[in-house]
């Protein structure tokens, strides 16, 4: 105990033996910045050395004797300034605890001349708040020091921001990158379809080839048939001389049918599928095309069989594409069968739709070429030999019509067994139908009852 | 006489073409023979045995670009003068034709009955 007093009397006399300016001189002096704070309610600042106010841009005479929280209130800019909450809070922990606390970093920004200008600067402190005591324990002063670290978390930030940078960088490599291997995808594409259309025209040249060799046969036989009617008429028998005319009537048919064709292809090609829609039954027309052909199922010893669903309803749609549907369909059955093989075509109704069917037991569709079956100017191999005189365009011309009707075409196939063609085209009966029904009293009679 | 009616194998597909040839070429004193694709007209070459073949080129089973070919394979049905009788006229057709050493090219479309006649003849040395 006396030795306790003895050493406390060691110390009081050494300072005694200082003025006490001395001792303000030298808290003002220290390079740290430290703030004394009365125990209040208010936190009335005591004193503050020359590096406190130094940084926080104030003057001893403005904040001495004024409460903390009014010289420094918090940045009304930032709406998510917590400064003067976060300090009330240590302060009064250090109160209670009379120990010293010490936070982490704190932004708290500080006004640039007064608070009212609401000018603030942005500035981060490491604060420690700890207790002075008297010899009872009480609180007697509260010193808030800090450390300026905005500079440090600036840094930082700009580091941070480097990162941001960086990343953004990567994105934007990555950006690039995607948008080369786009670009690269393109050209291929490009160069795909080149070659597509290459391959089209190729098709296409093999087309005319086709097509003129097609015009051209019916012009011999009309030429051949006539040169021996005209210059050796008398030496032919009769059989002869009918026959020959015979000939140069199928023949001008024939013609006409191709050209008939090329003008189809050519009026799909220009997209020209306005249709002249009208309201029609399907039997009729589906009887006028067999007849059309009758010859040629006669000549293949064809057994075409037929099944149509007697209850079908009266369509709306164009009777020339109805005609070519049906046309294209049997023609290709009839050509790619064997004779003496059975053709079937049924026709029925599923809901709304009209579902037609054509299937034979010809040579079917190669499996390679299957995806390509429907191309203008394609004709698989096994077609190619089969029959030299296709043009490979009817196919082509059915798609384009069913699709353009919204309808759709598929088939099944299996090589030397044969195939089914599918055609499923809306009947698009109540709205159009209707209307025409009303306006012209009654649906206008046709072919049907001839 | 009769055995210096010389013989001619027409291969068309075509009914219409070679049903005239036929009738003219016979009524001209030939005798004459159709098969109607490539297959069939190269079994009628040995079969046969014509002194002179008219050969069309777009045919069912086998073409006649193919049916020539094989044909010059052999060593006496190699010999047998052949005449194209085709509509095709494009290049191509022609020069492979011509490699294979055909005697003459025609394009039906082209051709009089009356001209082709003089040709065969002339081919026959008649």
């Amino acid at each position: 105990m006396d030795k306790h007093e003895h050493n406390e009397d060691v110390h009081t006399s050494s300072a005694k033996s200082l003025p006490a300016s001395i001792f303000q001189n030298i808290f003002e002096a220290i390079p740290g910045l430290y703030l004394i704070l009365a125990p209040n309610k208010q936190f009335t600042i005591i004193a503050a050395n020359d590096a406190y106010l130094q940084a926080t841009k104030t003057e001893r005479k403005r904040i001495v004797g004024r409460p903390l929280f009014e010289v420094f209130p918090d940045n009304p800019n930032d709406p998510e300034a917590s400064g003067v909450a976060a300090i009330r809070n240590s302060l009064n922990r250090v109160l209670s605890s009379k120990m010293p606390d010490t936070m982490g970093v704190l932004k708290y920004d500080i006004p640039v001349s007064r608070p009212s200008n609401k000018k603030f600067e942005t500035r981060y402190w490491s604060p420690v708040n700890s207790p002075l005591l008297d010899k009872d324990g009480n609180v007697v002063y509260l010193i808030n020091s800090v450390i300026d670290v905005t500079k440090f978390m600036e840094m930082k930030q700009n580091k941070q921001s480097e990162t941001k940078t960086t990343q953004q960088l990567r994105k934007q490599n990555q950006l690039f990158q995607a948008q080369i291997e786009q670009t690269n995808k393109e050209l291929e594409e490009h160069e795909k379809n080149e070659q597509e259309l290459h391959e089209i025209d190729k098709l296409k040249s093999e087309f005319v080839k086709i097509a003129s060799h097609q015009l051209r046969t019916p012009l011999t036989s009309v030429k051949w048939s006539s040169e021996e009617l005209l210059y050796r008429g008398e030496v032919l028998t009769s059989e002869q001389r009918g026959r020959y005319i015979e000939q140069i009537h199928a023949s001008n048919e024939r013609m006409i049918a191709l050209i008939r064709e090329l003008l189809d292809i050519s009026k799909i090609d220009v997209g020209n599928l306005s249709t002249s829609a009208e309201l029609l039954w399907l039997a009729p027309i589906l009887d006028q095309v067999l007849a059309d052909m009758a010859a040629q199922i006669e000549q293949r010893h064809i057994n075409l069989k037929k099944n149509i669903d007697p209850n079908l309803p009266v369509m709306y749609f164009d009777p020339v594409w109805i005609r070519l549907i049906f046309q294209n369909l049997l023609t290709n059955a009839v050509k790619y069968s064997p004779s003496g093989e059975s053709v079937r075509i049924e026709v029925s109704r599923l809901q709304d739709q009209i579902l037609i069917s054509v299937a034979d037991n010809g040579c079917g569709v190669p499996e390679s070429q299957k995806d390509k079956i429907f191309t203008k100017f394609f004709r698989a191999d096994n077609a190619r030999e089969l029959a030299s005189d296709g043009t490979g365009v009817g196919l082509y011309i059915t798609k384009t019509i069913v699709e353009g009707a919204g309808g759709s075409i598929w088939f099944e196939s299996a090589q030397n067994k044969g195939s089914t063609f599918y055609v499923k085209i809306p009947i698009k009966y109540d709205k159009l139908t209707k209307k025409k029904e009303k306006n012209y009293g009654r649906p206008p009679k046709k072919d049907s009852d001839s | 006489m009769e055995d210096l009616q010389k013989k001619i194998l027409i291969v068309e597909d075509e009914d219409p073409l070679s049903s005239v040839l036929r009738d003219r070429l016979t009524n001209e004193g030939f005798t004459v023979v159709v098969a109607t694709d490539g297959e069939m007209g190269l079994q009628m070459v040995f079969a046969e045995k014509p002194d002179l073949i008219l050969l069309d080129i777009l045919l069912p089973e086998k073409g006649g670009l193919t049916m020539l070919k094989e044909l010059r394979a052999h060593e006496e049905a190699a010999k047998i003068p052949v005449i194209m009788l085709t509509n095709l006229s494009d290049t191509d057709s022609v020069n492979e034709a011509l490699s294979y050493g055909v005697q003459d090219y025609m394009v039906k479309s082209d051709t009089e009955i009356s001209t082709m006649v003089d040709t065969i003849r002339a081919k026959l040395g008649l």
